[in-house]
């Protein structure tokens, strides 16, 4: 019977802990549809940059869990040709409209949502590009200001980690590593 | 004893178990929500804005300049001593320009009858990937004068031109060009361009286009239909074309109504255009 209890009490911790994880309170959500993603390809030949500013994001300020959905076609180059390649050659747009990264704030705790101000912030999760999916843990900051919270990071991304390839003849001019800036200003609802 | 380790083995598993899960990354959750899907615009039908001679799906975009160079040498027939057709060359140096998103500027001067043409490329409709419009459609529309000074030549052919079309898939797009050329010396042709692309690479395409006369242009005593056949092959900012067809013109009118060499007889001529483009304004500053 005590055996019983315990056990019932287990599961009961575990299902209420588990539960509380998967759970949504909308009141603690904070999102964009405007938030802004950048990238930088450096090379000796040439430095290729481009904007996406229509950026979906959300986090759960009670869980941690963020979410990210860009829009591939939606990055600008200042090159039109640029562009071009990039949406029918490298990432294939047409096949893989979207990038999505869905992951959870690890040390979620230090962040004040109540409180302004600017707080470092590890997040874990699932970077999705081209169609293939990783593990990434990415460093950067959360800064709260009333309702508002911004976040921010950069971070690199291995081209061949997504089977991005580049072919021999434009590999002088297309990093390997293509360094992504983060700046998404999240309005709580 | 027995009971007290089960229950410190309990709650060790009570307060670790939630942590590994968490380790596991439990990415079931939605926060977006289901997204709806975005309407795209499908670009990328063609290479460039010609398929060989004909106006392709393709746009030059707002504030590039696309500067083409285009070769069509000798029948292939007339032999070895003439190389194949190597010897001869017939070129247009051309020059198309976007002047706002879907309109573009051409030019262009052609060495065979030193003819001067100009024309203005329009995108009507533009095709998007939930087919809410199934179809591109462009407008072409033109004029081209010969500069030789007969009194005879030194009057202008208009062509007019719709390009209608669609990207079936990744690799294939096909298009049809109902075509009318009003002939400066007389008389008028109407003609149905019917043209196709399938990727061979991501980079390379064959290409296919074929132009018959629906009504035999007036005051031609030889006319024949247009054929070309050839390869794009695209690399960093050119696009190179090279095929083999039965037309040394390569304005509007020449090929359209003016085409007199044949494929049978070996009349057909290697030919490429090389395509550069270069962007004047940046893209940010039109609106897209």
């Amino acid at each position: 019977m005590k055996n019983a209890l315990i056990i019932a009490t287990c599961l009961f911790l575990f299902g209420a802990v588990n539960a509380q994880s998967n759970e949504a309170d909308k009141s603690q959500i904070f999102s964009t549809s405007s938030g802004t993603i950048k990238f930088f390809s450096k090379t000796t030949a040439e430095n290729i940059d481009a904007t996406n500013n229509q950026v979906k994001a959300a986090l759960d300020a009670k869980t941690g869990n963020v979410e990210f959905s860009v829009s591939i076609n939606s990055f600008l180059f200042k090159k039109a040709l640029m562009q071009k390649h990039f949406q029918e050659n490298y990432l294939e747009s047409e096949k893989y409209p979207k990038s999505t990264f869905k992951g959870t704030i690890a040390n979620n705790s230090v962040v004040k949502y109540g409180a302004d101000g600017k707080y470092p912030v590890t997040v874990k999760g699932k970077l999705t590009m081209h169609g293939v999916t990783k593990d990434v843990t990415i460093s950067g900051k959360v800064a709260i200001s009333g309702k508002k919270a911004v976040l921010s990071t950069d971070f690199n991304v291995l081209l061949e980690d997504y089977n991005i390839k580049v072919p021999a003849n434009n590999a002088s001019q297309i990093a390997k590593s293509i360094k992504v800036t983060v700046d998404c200003s999240l309005q709580k609802k | 004893m027995s009971q007290l380790m089960l229950r410190i083995q309990c709650l060790f598993s009570a307060i670790t178990l939630p942590f590994l899960l968490s380790a596991q990354q439990d990415t079931g959750f939605s926060l977006l929500g289901d997204e709806p899907a975005e309407r795209i615009k499908v670009e990328n039908a063609f290479k460039t804005s010609r398929v060989v001679n004909l106006q392709s799906l393709e746009l030059t975009d707002a504030g590039v300049l696309d500067v083409k160079i285009n070769h069509r040498f000798g029948a292939v027939g007339l032999g070895a001593y003439e190389a194949f057709g190597l010897d001869n060359a017939s070129v247009r140096i051309g020059a198309e320009y976007g002047i706002v998103p879907n309109l573009a500027l051409n030019l262009g001067r052609s060495s065979l009858n030193r003819m001067v043409d100009a024309g203005l490329k329009y995108r009507i409709m533009h095709q998007t990937n939930d087919n809410h419009r199934p179809v591109s459609l462009l407008l072409y529309v033109g004029a081209a004068r010969s500069a030789i000074s007969t009194s005879t030549n030194k009057i202008m052919d208009y062509t007019g031109q719709l390009i209608i079309g669609r990207k079936i898939s990744d690799g294939l797009s096909i298009q049809l060009a109902p075509s009318y050329v009003s002939m400066g010396r007389g008389g008028e042709t109407g003609a149905l361009g019917i043209a196709m692309r399938q990727k061979i690479t991501k980079r390379t395409t064959f290409n296919l286009e074929y132009i018959p006369a629906m009504v035999r242009p007036m005051g031609r005593a030889v006319f024949r239909n247009s054929l070309s056949v050839g390869v794009d092959i695209e690399t960093g900012g050119h696009v190179f074309q090279l095929h083999f067809t039965n037309s040394s013109g390569m304005a509007e009118p020449q090929f359209i109504a003016y085409n007199t060499d044949t494929w049978s007889n070996q009349g057909f001529r290697f030919g490429f255009n090389i395509s550069r483009v270069f962007t004047v304004v940046d893209p940010g500053k039109f609106s897209r």
